[in-house]
C-alpha cells in the first residue's frame, strides 16, 4: 500500500513539479518562426497558385472536406497560417493562435496526399500539444508543470524510435534500399564510392545512431549541441539525402524538440553568452575608437605611390571597352574587366565542323557554354580541338565555325565566317578577328 | 574620403569584414569541394582556356588538394591566424583558378580577387583574432578607404555603362528580365514597357550614386536601406529561382557584407550596444523565481491520453497484416527513407475521332504531384480517375484506358502493369496484383 502511494507520489512529482518556462517559450518562438517561414516560402515559390489553384491532379486521402473549399480560398488560408505563425512567435493570443493555425493549415494539409510530408504531420502534432500547455500572458515569473516539457521529450524519442523500427527490414539492413537512395549522388562520388560492405555498415549504423539520438539526451543532455552541430554539417553537405534538408523541415523540427532536453534556463545562459560576445566586440571597438591626439603617422612615399597606381589602374581599366573596343557590343575580344554587369542578353547557337583533309570525313561539335562568348575563346577552343584531333588521327583537321547570335532580342544573325579555317588562323592583338563577320548595318539602331 | 591622408582610424569595421569574408570564403570552398567530389564540374573542367599559355594546367587531384588548402586557409583568415600569409596564399590560389578559365570571366570573382589583394596588404588580422597578439590602437585610414573605394567602383562603372547603352536606358532589356517573373501570380502584370523603363532608370541612378552616398558620412545610413533592398531584390526576385534563374551568384552576399566597411568603428559599436541592450532587456524578463503551482491533474491526464494516441499511432502500419510494401503509404511512420519506391507510369487514352492512342503523362516529364501516384495502387487509381474527370470536363470520352507501369521497391522490380481496360473495370484492387494485356499502338 505504501509502495503504491510512493509510486503515485513520485509520478505526480515527475509530471507536476513546477519548472521555469524559458526553454518552452523559446521552443514556441522557434515553432512560430518556422510556421511563418513555411507560409512565406509558399508565397515566394507561388506554391499555393501552382499546387492548389491551378493544379489538376489531386488525391484526397482524408475526409474530402478540403475539396469543397473554393480554390481561391487557399491563398487566404496560407496568409492565415502566416498571421498565426507570427502570433505564435510573438507569444500572443495564447491557445487561440494554435487553434487558428490548425484551422488554416488542416485544409492545406488534407487537400492532396501528393504533398504529404512527415514534417507536416509532426508540425500539426506539436501545435495540438502546444495548445494544451500553459499560456501565461507575461513570461516574467511564469512557471509551468514539468509534464509540459516532458510530453515533447517523449514525442522526440518516440519519433526517432519509430524511425529505427522502420529501418528494421531486410531490404534496408542488407543495404539494398540505401544503394537505391544513394545511386544518383554518392555512388558517382570520386572520393567516396563505397563498396557494398560500407553501404551495409552505414545501413546498420544509421538506426543505431538514431536510437542513440533518441535515448542519450535523457541521460546526457549536454551532448545535444555537439550532436546537432554534427547533424547540421551532415545535412549541409547533403552527401546522403540531398533533398531532406532542402525540402523537408524534419531536421529543424527535431532540432527544436531536442532543445527541450537542455536545462530549462538555457535561454538565459545562451543570451548571457551572446551579450558577453557583443560586449567583447564593443570593448575591442572602444579601445581603438579614440586614437590619441598625435595619431597621425606619415604614409611613406612608396605606399602613397602604390596607392596612386592602384587607384589609377582601377579607374582606367574599365574604360577599355570605349577606347580600344568601340564595337564591343558586337565583338568582345576578351574579358573586359569593366564591371559591365548584366548589360547584354546574348543568345548564341551553332556548331563547329571538323573536316579530315585526307578522307574528307566531317564531324560536328557543339562547343560548351562560355566558349562562344568571345572570338578569342572560340579560337583557343578550336586550336585545342585541332591538337587533340591531330594526336588522335595524325592529321591536322580543317575547322569551320557556323555560329549565329542575337543580342538583346534582335534578329538572329550569322556571326562567324564559315569559310575561314580556324585551325590555320592566329589571334593578333589590336586587329579585328577575320573569322568574325562584320556587324550588320543598323543592327543596334 | 582622402586616400592619401595620414590619419588613423578605428579598425573594427575591417576586422569584422575580415571575419564575415572569411566565412564566405570557407563556405565557397566547401561547396566547390562538394561539386568536385560529386563530379558536377568535371565535364566543363576538362576544357581550359587560360589567359597565358605558360600557366600549368592542374590534374583532378591537384585541384582537389588546392581547394582543400583553400578551406583550411579560410579558417586561418577568419580567425586572424598568420593572416597576411593566409590571405596572400588564398589570393594566389584563387588567381590561379581564375587565370585558367578566360571563358568563364566573372565580375564577382574578379572583385573577390581585388578585395583579397587589399586584405593582404592591410592589418585586418590584428584585431578580433584568436591569436594572443594585442590589437593595435588604430589602423592607417587608407586601408579602410581603399577597400571602400574598391567596393564602390563596380557600381559606378556599371551604372555609366548602362547609361550609355540604348537597350538598357530605354528599359527594353529590363522589360525582358521582368517578363521571366510573369508566371508568378504576384508579378503577372509586370510585363510592361513603362515598368521596365522605370525600373531601368532607377537601377542606373542607384548604380551611379550609391558609391558616393555610402562613402559620405552624412548619407550613408539612409543609403544603406536602398543598398540592402537592391541586393535582396536582385538575389531573391530578379535573378532568383522564381525568375527561373539560379541566383546572381555570390555578389549580393559580398556586397551586403561590404556594408560593414562603409561605417566607422564608432557607429558599429553604437549599433552593437543597442543590440546588446535589447538582449539585456529580454534577459531581465526571464525570471528564475519558481513558485509553487496548484497541482491540477486534470490537464496532464487529458494530454497523456492524446500523447499516447500520437505515440502509438504508427502501430497501425505494423498491426495490419495484409499491408505490403506496395500498398504502404507510410503516413505517420516518420520515416520515408526506409522504403524507396521508384518506377514509371504511363497512361494512354484513345482519341474518340482518330482512334489513336495518346500518352497522357509522358514518363520523361513526371510533374511532382504525380510522383506519389507511382507509390501505391491507390495512387494509380486516383491518377486514372483524374484523367477520366479531365476528359469528361472537355467533352472527350473514350470507353477504354491503357496502362504501362513498372514499380521498383528497394531496388527490385516487383510489379508490372500493361494493358487496355474498360473504365468500368478500373478499381483500386486491380492494381494490387500484376496484370498484362495487349498493348495498344501509341502516339506521343
Amino acid at each position: 500500500m505504501n509502495n503504491q502511494k510512493n509510486t503515485s507520489t513520485s509520478i505526480e512529482n515527475l509530471i507536476l513539479t513546477p519548472v521555469i518556462n524559458h526553454s518552452l517559450i523559446l521552443f514556441k518562438i522557434m515553432i512560430g518562426v518556422l510556421i511563418s517561414f513555411l507560409a512565406i516560402r509558399n508565397i515566394y515559390f507561388d506554391f499555393i497558385h501552382t499546387a492548389y489553384i491551378n493544379n489538376t491532379f489531386y488525391w484526397p486521402i482524408w475526409p474530402q472536406m478540403a475539396q469543397h473549399i473554393p480554390r481561391s480560398m487557399f491563398t487566404y488560408l496560407n496568409l492565415g497560417t502566416l498571421l498565426f505563425g507570427i502570433q505564435i512567435a510573438r507569444q500572443k493570443w495564447g491557445a487561440w493562435s494554435y487553434f487558428g493555425y490548425l484551422i488554416c493549415y488542416l485544409p492545406l494539409f488534407t487537400f492532396n496526399y501528393t504533398y504529404y510530408e512527415d514534417y507536416q504531420l509532426l508540425l500539426i502534432t506539436i501545435c495540438v500539444l502546444l495548445s494544451l500547455t500553459s499560456h501565461q500572458k507575461a513570461i516574467k515569473s511564469a512557471q509551468i508543470q514539468s509534464w509540459e516539457i516532458l510530453i515533447f521529450k517523449l514525442l522526440f524519442s518516440s519519433i526517432l524510435l519509430w524511425r529505427v523500427i522502420a529501418y528494421l527490414n531486410i531490404a534496408w539492413l542488407s543495404g539494398t534500399t540505401l544503394k537505391t537512395v544513394l545511386a544518383p549522388t554518392v555512388l558517382k562520388n570520386l572520393l567516396f564510392s563505397p563498396s557494398n560492405w560500407i553501404i551495409i555498415a552505414i545501413s546498420i549504423s544509421l538506426p543505431i545512431f538514431e536510437c542513440c539520438l533518441a535515448l542519450i539526451p535523457w541521460k546526457f543532455p549536454k551532448l545535444i549541441p555537439g550532436l546537432w552541430i554534427g547533424l547540421l554539417l551532415y545535412f549541409y553537405t547533403n552527401i546522403f539525402f540531398d533533398s531532406e534538408f532542402q525540402y523537408s523541415q524534419m531536421p529543424l523540427l527535431l532540432f527544436a524538440l531536442s532543445t527541450l532536453f537542455l536545462p530549462a534556463d538555457y535561454p538565459k545562459n545562451f543570451i548571457k553568452k551572446i551579450t558577453q560576445l557583443l560586449d567583447k566586440i564593443i570593448q575591442a571597438g572602444k579601445s581603438i575608437s579614440t586614437p590619441s591626439q598625435n595619431s597621425t603617422q606619415q604614409i611613406s612615399p612608396t605606399v602613397k605611390t602604390l596607392i596612386a597606381v592602384y587607384v589609377i589602374i582601377q579607374l582606367i581599366i574599365p574604360l577599355n571597352v570605349y577606347t580600344i573596343l568601340p564595337n564591343h557590343k558586337w565583338v568582345i575580344t576578351y574579358p573586359t574587366f569593366s564591371w559591365s554587369m548584366k548589360k547584354q542578353r546574348t543568345v548564341q547557337y551553332g556548331y563547329l565542323t571538323l573536316v579530315n583533309p585526307t578522307t574528307k570525313e566531317t564531324s560536328q561539335i557543339k562547343p560548351p557554354d562560355g566558349v562562344l562568348d568571345t572570338p578569342l575563346t572560340l579560337l583557343i577552343y578550336a586550336h585545342q580541338l585541332r591538337d587533340s584531333y591531330k594526336s588522335q588521327y595524325g592529321v591536322t583537321p580543317e575547322i569551320y565555325a557556323h555560329l549565329r547570335k542575337s543580342i538583346n532580342n534582335r534578329p538572329i544573325t550569322p556571326y562567324t565566317n564559315p569559310e575561314i579555317d580556324l585551325s590555320k588562323v592566329n589571334y593578333q592583338f589590336g586587329k579585328s578577328p577575320s573569322w568574325i563577320l562584320p556587324q550588320p548595318e543598323n543592327y543596334f539602331k | 574620403m582622402n586616400l592619401f591622408n595620414n590619419s588613423r582610424s578605428n579598425g573594427l569595421p575591417l576586422y569584422l569584414f575580415r571575419i564575415v569574408f572569411g566565412v564566405f570564403l570557407l563556405l565557397s570552398s566547401l561547396s566547390i569541394i562538394k561539386k568536385i567530389t560529386l563530379r558536377h564540374i568535371m565535364h566543363t573542367a576538362e576544357i581550359y582556356i587560360p589567359y597565358f599559355n605558360f600557366i600549368p594546367l592542374p590534374s583532378y587531384t591537384a585541384s582537389l588538394i588546392l581547394v582543400c588548402t583553400l578551406s583550411l586557409l579560410s579558417i586561418f583568415f577568419m580567425i586572424g591566424y598568420r593572416f597576411k600569409l593566409a590571405s596572400g596564399l588564398i589570393f594566389l590560389i584563387s588567381l590561379y583558378f581564375f587565370s585558367l578559365h578566360m571563358e568563364r570571366f566573372n565580375n564577382h570573382y574578379y572583385l573577390v580577387l581585388l578585395i583579397l589583394l587589399l586584405f593582404t596588404v592591410s592589418d585586418a588580422g590584428k584585431g578580433l583574432s584568436l591569436t594572443k597578439e594585442k590589437a593595435p590602437e588604430s589602423i592607417p585610414s587608407w586601408q579602410l578607404n581603399l577597400l571602400r573605394f574598391q567596393c564602390a567602383i563596380p557600381y559606378f562603372f556599371s551604372g555609366i555603362q548602362k547609361l550609355l547603352d540604348n537597350d538598357w536606358r530605354s528599359g527594353a532589356l529590363m522589360q525582358h528580365r521582368l517578363r521571366n517573373l510573369t508566371p508568378h501570380s504576384l508579378f503577372s502584370q509586370i510585363d510592361s514597357y513603362t515598368i521596365g523603363s522605370i525600373v531601368a532608370k532607377l537601377a542606373i541612378t542607384f548604380d551611379i550614386a550609391i558609391g558616393f552616398l555610402l562613402i559620405n558620412k552624412k548619407t550613408r545610413r539612409w543609403a544603406a536601406i536602398p543598398f540592402l533592398g537592391f541586393h535582396l531584390i536582385n538575389h531573391f526576385i530578379i535573378f532568383g529561382k522564381i525568375a527561373g534563374r539560379d541566383s546572381v551568384g555570390v555578389f549580393p552576399h559580398i556586397a551586403i557584407a561590404s556594408l560593414i566597411i562603409f561605417f566607422d568603428g564608432d557607429e558599429i559599436s553604437k549599433g552593437l550596444s543597442i543590440l546588446k541592450e535589447k538582449f539585456n532587456q529580454f534577459q531581465l524578463k526571464l525570471s528564475n523565481q519558481v513558485l509553487t503551482l496548484q497541482k491540477s491533474i486534470f490537464r496532464p491526464y487529458i494530454v497523456s491520453i492524446i500523447l499516447s494516441i500520437i505515440i502509438l499511432f504508427p502501430i497501425y502500419r505494423y498491426a495490419n497484416y495484409t499491408q505490403t510494401y506496395w500498398k504502404d503509404l507510410r503516413i505517420g511512420t516518420w520515416n520515408s527513407h526506409a522504403l524507396k519506391k521508384t518506377g514509371f507510369l504511363d497512361i494512354y487514352y484513345q482519341h474518340n475521332q482518330t482512334g489513336e492512342w495518346i500518352l497522357y503523362i509522358p514518363r520523361t516529364n513526371l510533374f511532382i504531384p504525380h510522383y506519389k501516384a507511382l507509390e501505391s495502387p491507390e495512387g494509380h487509381y486516383q491518377l486514372a480517375q483524374n484523367l477520366k474527370s479531365q476528359m469528361e470536363s472537355t467533352g472527350l470520352f473514350v470507353p477504354y484506358v491503357g496502362f504501362i507501369s513498372e514499380i521498383v521497391i528497394n531496388g527490385s522490380k516487383v510489379k508490372k502493369f500493361q494493358g487496355i481496360l474498360p473504365w468500368e473495370e478500373l478499381t483500386e484492387q486491380l492494381f494490387e496484383t500484376e496484370f498484362t494485356k495487349s498493348i495498344p499502338e501509341t502516339k506521343q
